[in-house]
């Protein structure tokens, strides 16, 4: 059973809830100079010039909220379900705002590192829900949207052994 | 870039025209029988805000410069006093004017961050020789 803060725990069951759910990402790539920080909610606004910047200022992932917030980005969550003997799996749907960000996901083919984490917006560093070392497996892009899938490794897909028995590496069996 | 300021030229606006309204930042419980209820959807709404100015024509001119040039055809975001707040007394509960120690009245100061909403300034005329500009505009929050 997933531990839930007091609070959360309270905000699920009342009647007319206050408290508002907010998903954090933090992903990682080797070629990034720093980590990217994304947020699903405006809880501040950080900056008016010369960009209007809003963003959830958090502790989570070793984060310093006054340095570096986590960013709001208009984008959906799934966060991975709680289901036995499945990887954890989730995606994030964003806004294609900019074409941009559409050559920025095409610009790699190393796998990023993507870690998420579910907090309520009033207290931003509890955790309440967090999935780390997760990996960036296939970016859907269409018109409108960015579909980023995410889960670990597809091990079951790795062949084994390693060696296939094909005609190159063993020529005798295909005569 | 640093935003546009509004004119400080132009006057404030009219009082039966003003019209200010919250985006909705709520999520509607959807449940066929019973009452409905609400949750939280995002921290921050924007505020939508009708107003109409009255401008003589030179007046006019600078609000139709501000509009196409600084703004950029309505597209830019811009700085503007808060109508409702800025300039105004600071007051008691009582209603009584707040003084500083020299005697000198405290006045309130408030900007919002605006952009023009989707009603495009619409001109027509008011009185002999001024012009109305009805228009809205979306306060970031």
């Amino acid at each position: 059973m997933r531990r839930l803060s007091l609070n959360a725990r309270l905000a699920l069951e009342a009647e007319d809830s206050t408290e508002l759910q907010v998903v954090l990402f933090r992903i990682d790539h080797p070629d990034l100079p720093a980590p990217i920080r994304l947020s699903t909610d405006n809880t501040e606004r950080l900056a008016s010039e010369p960009d209007v910047i809003y963003g959830t200022r958090s502790g989570w992932a070793g984060a310093d909220p006054v340095s570096e917030p986590y960013l709001w980005v208009i984008a959906s969550a799934l966060v991975p379900s709680d289901l036995e003997d499945t990887p954890a799996a989730g995606q994030i749907v964003l806004e294609a705002l900019d074409r941009e960000m559409v050559r920025l996901v095409r610009s790699f083919t190393s796998r990023a590192t993507i870690a998420m984490a579910v907090v309520l917006a009033a207290s931003p560093d509890l955790v309440e829900a967090e999935f780390t070392d997760m990996q960036i497996l296939s970016a859907d892009i269409d018109a409108g949207e960015i579909k980023l899938s995410f889960s670990r490794d597809e091990i079951e897909n790795e062949p084994f052994p390693a060696g296939r028995m094909s005609r190159g590496r063993f020529p005798g069996l295909h005569p | 870039m640093a935003h546009p300021e509004w004119p400080s030229e132009l006057p404030r606006p009219e009082r039966d025209s003003w019209q200010t309204q919250l985006q909705d930042s709520r999520q509607k419980r959807v449940s066929e029988a019973g009452p409905p209820g609400w949750a939280r959807r995002f921290s921050s709404a924007a505020r939508l805000v009708t107003l109409s100015l009255i401008l003589s024509r030179n007046q006019k001119a600078i609000f139709d410069r501000f509009y196409e040039q600084d703004c950029a055809g309505g597209i830019r975001l811009f700085w503007m006093p808060d109508p409702t707040t800025d300039g105004w007394e600071m007051l008691s509960a009582t209603g009584e004017t707040l003084l500083d120690g020299a005697g000198n009245r405290l006045l309130l100061s408030a900007r919002w961050l605006c952009r023009f909403g989707d009603q495009v300034p619409v001109e027509s005329i008011a009185g002999q020789v001024e012009f109305r500009k009805r228009f809205n505009v979306v306060v970031l929050p």
